[in-house]
């Protein structure tokens, strides 16, 4: 059941966003509101292979794992970023179907 | 379109984040952006023909006040996101030229990739043993649905979760949560809709105010009598905080008891009545079931006295609903809320 916007403006065949897209966009927009999410998200992005260790993003930053570990979670429940462990290594990459979105808003 | 922010050195491991001072400046702006209003009030003037809007349009399309139109418009205006020009009366709002073409991507390209549904759950999953829990929960609440087959149980709980994982904040409660959500679900599958207590199901946005007091009401003051329900079109992580100590005096405080919960087809469907309550857009339209939508007051937006008014208004028409639910006057109409009161104020003294 899609959200239909029911907006009386509905000008020049673009309509603005109704409320409930509105409430899901403005709330993937607070999980990404974060100077380290975005700085996470960015180290994600520009990793050689799409994907990087949850030890490596910590270097990286210098933060600690478990704080790492708690930006990841809010980036994965939202669905922007996805997290597969194999073996003892947890590995993190952008979710396929958000990557180019994320991407143009970082550049 | 995807030009990868790569820095030429990617020879190591991982190459360059963005800078500290980057990083905050676009957060301070995606926050500015990170509000249900204030992203339709930027659609708007994104999709105006004009290129511009001013005040007058943009309170008529909220349906909100001019003074809360112009307070988001300021926070729009000082994160840099829109630059504003009074011409006679009006003061006109526009897009700040540099900033337009990354609003047109979010406006266009990133809030549809934001609204599509996962074609995947298990990216919702934040911990390993989530998977085996959830197993479990399907094999337990199987034995207690024998009519329901295994695979339709286990389709409830992953659905339960994957729904409630997607607005979730904190993850501690979600196994839990999941639990209480596909019960219900369950219940709702297998109602009798001759024999069962009529079921009322209360829908708003996000789950978090409005619908959440009405159903604890209808529970409290019907006790029993009436099954009530609720769930939002686009639910939060979780109750406003201004909204909790309403619940409180209600009886259903605790976060396992009144937490926020997408709205579902099963749900429309094992209801008597459904009542929207700013968001009959979205709601299924079920043979068979009776519609209302209530116009009360968003509770989120309100002041402590505001969100009480708010409440007041709910229970006023919970009583009028009970009455044409039961035939006759609820043995403890409205005003349960005043005893409540009252003894809060004889405790005080």
């Amino acid at each position: 059941m899609g959200a239909r916007a029911i907006d009386p403006a509905d000008h020049a065949g673009r309509r603005p966003l109704d409320r409930g897209s509105a409430e899901s966009i403005a709330q993937t927009l607070r999980a990404l509101a974060d100077p380290t999410r975005l700085q996470l998200l960015s180290l994600i992005a520009s990793a050689p292979d799409g994907q990087v260790t949850i030890g490596v993003l910590a270097d990286a930053l210098g933060l600690r794992q478990p704080t790492v570990t708690h930006h990841i979670r809010i980036l994965v429940a939202d669905g922007v970023v996805q997290r597969e462990p194999v073996g003892r290594q947890v590995w993190i990459s952008l979710s396929p179907d958000r990557r180019d979105d994320i991407l143009d808003l970082l550049r | 379109m995807t030009t990868l922010s790569q820095s030429p050195s990617c020879s190591t491991t991982v190459s360059h984040a963005i800078g500290d001072a980057a990083a905050a400046a676009i957060a301070m702006i995606m926050k500015s952006l990170a509000d249900p209003l204030r992203l339709r009030m930027l659609s708007a003037i994104a999709s105006d023909p004009r290129a511009e809007s001013c005040v007058c349009d943009l309170a008529e399309l909220a349906d909100v006040s001019q003074p809360t139109v112009s307070h988001h418009l300021k926070v729009l205006k000082d994160a840099g996101v829109l630059v504003s020009e009074r011409r006679g009366t009006w003061v006109w709002y526009s897009i700040e030229a540099s900033l337009r073409p990354a609003i047109t991507t979010l406006l266009e390209s990133f809030a549809p990739a934001a609204l599509a549904p996962s074609a995947s759950t298990d990216r919702y999953q934040g911990l390993e043993d989530v998977d085996e829990a959830l197993t479990h929960m399907a094999a337990n609440l199987s034995a207690r649905h024998p009519q329901l087959s295994a695979d339709a149980v286990a389709g409830v709980v992953r659905e339960s979760y994957a729904g409630l994982a997607r607005a979730a904040r904190i993850t501690t409660h979600l196994v839990p949560l999941t639990e209480r959500f596909a019960r219900q679900r369950l219940a709702d599958l297998e109602r009798d809709r001759v024999a069962a207590p009529p079921q009322v199901l209360f829908v708003c946005v996000a789950n978090a105010g409005r619908s959440q007091l009405a159903a604890a009401m209808v529970e409290r003051a019907s006790q029993g009598r009436v099954v009530a329900r609720s769930a939002g079109s686009s639910p939060a992580a979780a109750v406003h905080p201004s909204v909790r100590p309403l619940l409180e005096e209600l009886g259903v405080g605790a976060p396992l008891e009144a937490f926020p919960k997408p709205l579902t087809d099963d749900a429309v469907r094992a209801a008597d009545v459904v009542i929207t309550m700013g968001c009959g857009d979205v709601c299924p339209i079920i043979p068979g079931v009776r519609y209302e939508d209530w116009a009360v007051g968003d509770p989120a937006m309100a002041s402590p006295e505001g969100a009480t008014a708010i409440r007041d208004d709910i229970a006023v028409r919970v009583d009028a609903l009970l009455e044409s639910l039961l035939g006759s006057p609820t043995m403890d109409p409205a005003p349960r809320v005043a005893t409540e009161q009252n003894r809060s104020r004889g405790a005080r003294r």
